[in-house]
C-alpha cells in the first residue's frame, strides 16, 4: 500500500495517472479526489434528492465509485463519470422512496421573457439598456447579488444543476445529457430557462433597483 | 425568418457556437435588423460572464472540512481492502 509520499509527483491532472494511484490506495490521490470533487457531487444530489439526504447519497455514490473503478474504462473524465455516479445514485434513491424528477416542472419557464413579445413574436417589452458594463460593475450592487442569489436558490432543481455545470464546471451539452441522463434538446430547454431567468432578475433590477422573485433576498 | 421570440433561444445556442451555418446567418441576419435583439444577445453574454466568473454557482459550505476529509477517505480505504 503507497502512503501519501509517492517517488514520481503525482501529476493532479491526468486522469491515468490519478486512477493508478486511487487503485494503489494512495493516501494523498484519495485526499485529492474527496476534497477536489465531494463539494460537486453534493451540489448535484441536491439538486435531485434535497438537501436532507443528499450527503447519504454522496457518501454511496463514493463507495460505487471506488467499487466500480477497476473497471471504468476512462471514456469520460473522471470527474464526469463520478457525477453521473452521483445522479444515479440519486435518481435511484427517489424511485426507492417513490419520488421521481418531473422533466415538465423542471423545464417550467419562470423567466416570464414570453410574456414579452406580441403574438408575431416582436418585443413588446425589450431588456432594458443596462448601465453595468461587466460582471464585477453588476456584482458591485449587492443588493443585486442577493437577488441572483435567491432566483438561483428558487430556479427549479435540475435548472439550477444545469446552469452549475455548464457555466461554472464548463461541461458541454453532450456531457450535461450523459451525467443527468436527459435528452440534449432537453438539456437546451433547461439551460436556455435557467439564464433567461437570471437575465431578466438583472434587467427587472436595472429598470426598477428592485429584485423581481417572489421573496425577497436573504441579505 | 427568425423573429425576436425565437432569438431568445437561437441566440443562446449562437452564443454556445452550436448552430449550423444557415442558422448561424440567419441568427446574425436578425441581429443586423434589430437593434432589441443586439442588445439582449449582449447582456446575455454579459450574464453568462457574470454567472462564469461570480461565486453565484457555488456554496462553499460543501466544501469538506479537512475532518470529514479524513473520515470519508479512511471510510473509502476500509471498503477497498
Amino acid at each position: 500500500m503507497t502512503e501519501s509520499s509517492t517517488a514520481v509527483p503525482l501529476d493532479l491532472e491526468d486522469d491515468s495517472q490519478l486512477i493508478r494511484c486511487l487503485l494503489d490506495q494512495d493516501e494523498f490521490a484519495y485526499r485529492h479526489v474527496v476534497k477536489t470533487y465531494h463539494s460537486s457531487m453534493l451540489y448535484l444530489a441536491r439538486r435531485i434528492v434535497g438537501e436532507k439526504i443528499a450527503d447519504e447519497v454522496v457518501q454511496e455514490a463514493w463507495l460505487s465509485v471506488m467499487r466500480a473503478l477497476p473497471k471504468f474504462e476512462q471514456r469520460s473524465k473522471l470527474k464526469t463519470w463520478i457525477l453521473t455516479i452521483v445522479s444515479n445514485e440519486a435518481k435511484n434513491r427517489l424511485r426507492k422512496e417513490g419520488r421521481h424528477v418531473s422533466l415538465e416542472a423542471m423545464t417550467e419557464d419562470r423567466s416570464g421573457m414570453a410574456d414579452r413579445f406580441d403574438s408575431a413574436g416582436h418585443w413588446t417589452e425589450p431588456a432594458a439598456l443596462w448601465q453595468a458594463d461587466s460582471p464585477d460593475a453588476l456584482l458591485s450592487e449587492a443588493q443585486l447579488s442577493g437577488c441572483l442569489e435567491q432566483a438561483i436558490v428558487e430556479l427549479p432543481d435540475l435548472q439550477a444543476a444545469t446552469l452549475n455545470l455548464k457555466e461554472k464546471q464548463g461541461y458541454s451539452l453532450k456531457e450535461i445529457c450523459n451525467i443527468l441522463d436527459v435528452s440534449e434538446s432537453n438539456v437546451r430547454v433547461l439551460l436556455h430557462r435557467a439564464r433567461n431567468k437570471v437575465f431578466t432578475v438583472i434587467d427587472h433590477f436595472q429598470m426598477t433597483g428592485e429584485c423581481c422573485t417572489q421573496t425577497a433576498p436573504s441579505r | 425568418m427568425l423573429n425576436c421570440k425565437d432569438m431568445t433561444t437561437e441566440a443562446q445556442s449562437y452564443i454556445d457556437d452550436e448552430l449550423g451555418l444557415w442558422k448561424r446567418i440567419q441568427v446574425r441576419l436578425h441581429l443586423f435588423i434589430c437593434k432589441y435583439c443586439t442588445r439582449y444577445v449582449q447582456q446575455l453574454k454579459l450574464t453568462i460572464a457574470t454567472l462564469q466568473q461570480s461565486d453565484l454557482l457555488e456554496d462553499d459550505s460543501l466544501n469538506p472540512t479537512e475532518s470529514e476529509i479524513d473520515d470519508l477517505v479512511a471510510r473509502l480505504k476500509q471498503n477497498d481492502k
